[in-house]
């Protein structure tokens, strides 16, 4: 369960907006080309993860503004501080680690609304499916929103990208064992949410 | 062997996320280039630079040293920060290598705001909202609009400006700098060891205080234009990063003003560096022969005064 095998998220594979130039190369492969200063190659790796750091800088901050300001911050942090990534580690796990730092970053300035007044988007229009599903989804995102971010940070990354406790606890800069207690907590709660909608 | 629970994570897949605003990655794309160029003409070791390039950097940087230190000794050390500013390598990014000047306000003002700043943090960490709103400034106040959403993040500050209230060896410096309109503001920088979400933290805020009507001081540690100031290099982290003895501290003012204001270790020195490049946004300072080995601490500022201003983004980080 404690592992520290390092597993590719689920979350994180190639995205269908990766499909320039070295959209074929691997991660290890584009991170040593933008190293030598291909900043394309920088991009594409970007755009392939993009689609699994919008979903924890979504979760976390609930505005599409504050959450592309993150993004942004991320990014080019990601990008100065690239001679310093251990190519033993996964690049997702690594951009992660940024994009998470960058959130609570954007927490703590206050420049976004509180947690608890985070509002589901559009599910019905976002989300085609089943009434139930749709109504469950919803009823997701506002479970969601009143988590601590702590916990919501820890349930996205371990339930929504597919991390390890090993993974995820590096991503949060906590202990493993910190992490088990997060998602325990967030799990119960959002389990009861879930469990409401479907009586 | 999967530490997920399948009907959450099944449930969480069907969420919904939205697209990234129109523009993002062109922007971006700006972002990055901008970067690029500041490291080519910065010294640094990545992305390559060529050799020649960072001859001439070093030789540029000990010229321009030697010249700070010459006028500042030829006019003394209470005139105001001359400039030395190290021509333009190929970048963006001017080098300022200007000795600091210590500014200091009356005793009592610089306590005054020091006690200001260390009150509002205090009050957050106390969740008295009121005390909070009250002792902040015009700026500040208008960021948020209104008191009640201002009070509605109340568990946020709690959990971050209030943790300030508990750090660990907290010290908080004192800088004065000026307004636009003549008045005396402060950057009051507080350091120490926080917790935050479980993790320790060894970081610094900076707060601006300025004079408030009827002679009272106020705080002002929230701006609409917050996010246009933030320090490129080094790259803020929760341990303080490794920084070079030589290597400029970088923000970028995002065109909020063409002078920015840095606070050397909270009250040891300010210093005044204006972007040299017509347009550029980036300013970079190093002092004259380098930084001292040790922590250190540098904000950097837009005084009141500026459009959006104040806003202050600080870093902190270790010269070996």
């Amino acid at each position: 369960m404690l592992g520290g095998g390092q597993r590719q998220p689920l979350g994180a594979g190639p995205a269908p907006s990766g499909g320039g130039p070295g959209a074929q190369l691997g991660d290890a492969e584009l991170v040593e080309a933008a190293r030598a200063g291909d900043r394309e190659a920088f991009t594409t790796l970007l755009r392939r993860h993009d689609p699994a750091m919008r979903r924890l800088a979504w979760r976390l901050l609930g505005d599409r503004h504050a959450m592309d300001d993150a993004l942004q911050e991320a990014y080019v942090k990601a990008y100065t501080a690239l001679g310093r990534f251990r190519s033993e580690a996964r690049f997702s796990s690594w951009l992660h680690r940024i994009v998470h730092n960058a959130c609570m970053d954007e927490l703590r300035r206050g420049r976004r609304r509180p947690l608890a007044a985070v509002q589901p988007p559009d599910v019905a229009s976002a989300a085609p499916g089943p009434e139930r599903v749709i109504t469950a989804a919803g009823t997701l995102q506002v479970a969601l929103g009143r988590l601590p971010h702590d916990q919501r940070a820890t349930v996205v990354l371990v339930d929504g990208e597919g991390y390890d406790h090993a993974t995820a606890a590096r991503i949060l800069g906590v202990a493993p064992g910190t992490v088990a207690s997060r998602l325990s907590r967030a799990r119960a709660a959002l389990r009861r949410s879930i469990e409401e909608v479907g009586r | 062997m999967t530490d997920r629970d399948p009907r959450l994570a099944a449930a969480l897949r069907r969420l919904p996320t939205p697209e990234h605003r129109p523009g993002f990655w062109d922007e971006l794309d700006d972002r990055l280039a901008t970067t690029r160029r500041r490291r080519l003409g910065s010294g640094r070791r990545w992305p390559a630079i060529p050799p020649r390039w960072l001859t001439a950097a070093a030789a540029l940087l000990l010229v321009t040293a030697v010249t700070g230190l010459a006028l500042a000794v030829a006019r003394g050390r209470d005139a105001p920060g001359p400039r030395a500013t190290l021509p333009p390598v190929g970048s963006t990014a001017p080098v300022t290598t200007a000795p600091t000047t210590t500014v200091p306000g009356p005793a009592s003002r610089v306590d005054e705001a020091r006690a200001a700043a260390l009150g509002w943090l205090e009050d957050l960490a106390a969740g008295d909202l009121r005390g909070a709103w009250e002792a902040m400034g015009p700026v500040a106040r208008g960021a948020w609009g209104s008191y009640e959403d201002f009070a509605a993040a109340r568990t946020s500050f709690a959990e971050g400006f209030g943790t300030w209230a508990t750090a660990e060896g907290r010290q908080a410096g004192v800088a004065t700098v000026g307004a636009a309109d003549g008045t005396s503001s402060y950057v009051v920088t507080v350091t120490g060891v926080r917790q935050v979400e479980g993790t320790t933290e060894d970081s610094a805020v900076a707060l601006v205080v300025v004079e408030g009507p009827g002679g009272g001081l106020l705080v002002e540690p929230f701006s609409p234009a917050s996010a246009g100031l933030r320090v490129l290099d080094p790259v803020p982290a929760a341990t303080p990063p490794a920084h070079g003895r030589d290597a400029p501290v970088t923000v970028d003012a995002g065109g909020l003003a063409s002078e920015v204001v840095f606070v050397i270790d909270g009250d040891a020195g300010v210093v005044r560096v204006r972007s040299t490049e017509p347009g550029s946004p980036v300013v970079a300072y190093v002092p004259p022969g380098g930084w001292a080995p040790g922590r250190h601490v540098v904000t950097a500022a837009i005084p009141p005064g500026a459009p959006g201003a104040p806003v202050t983004a600080t870093v902190v980080f270790e010269v070996r």
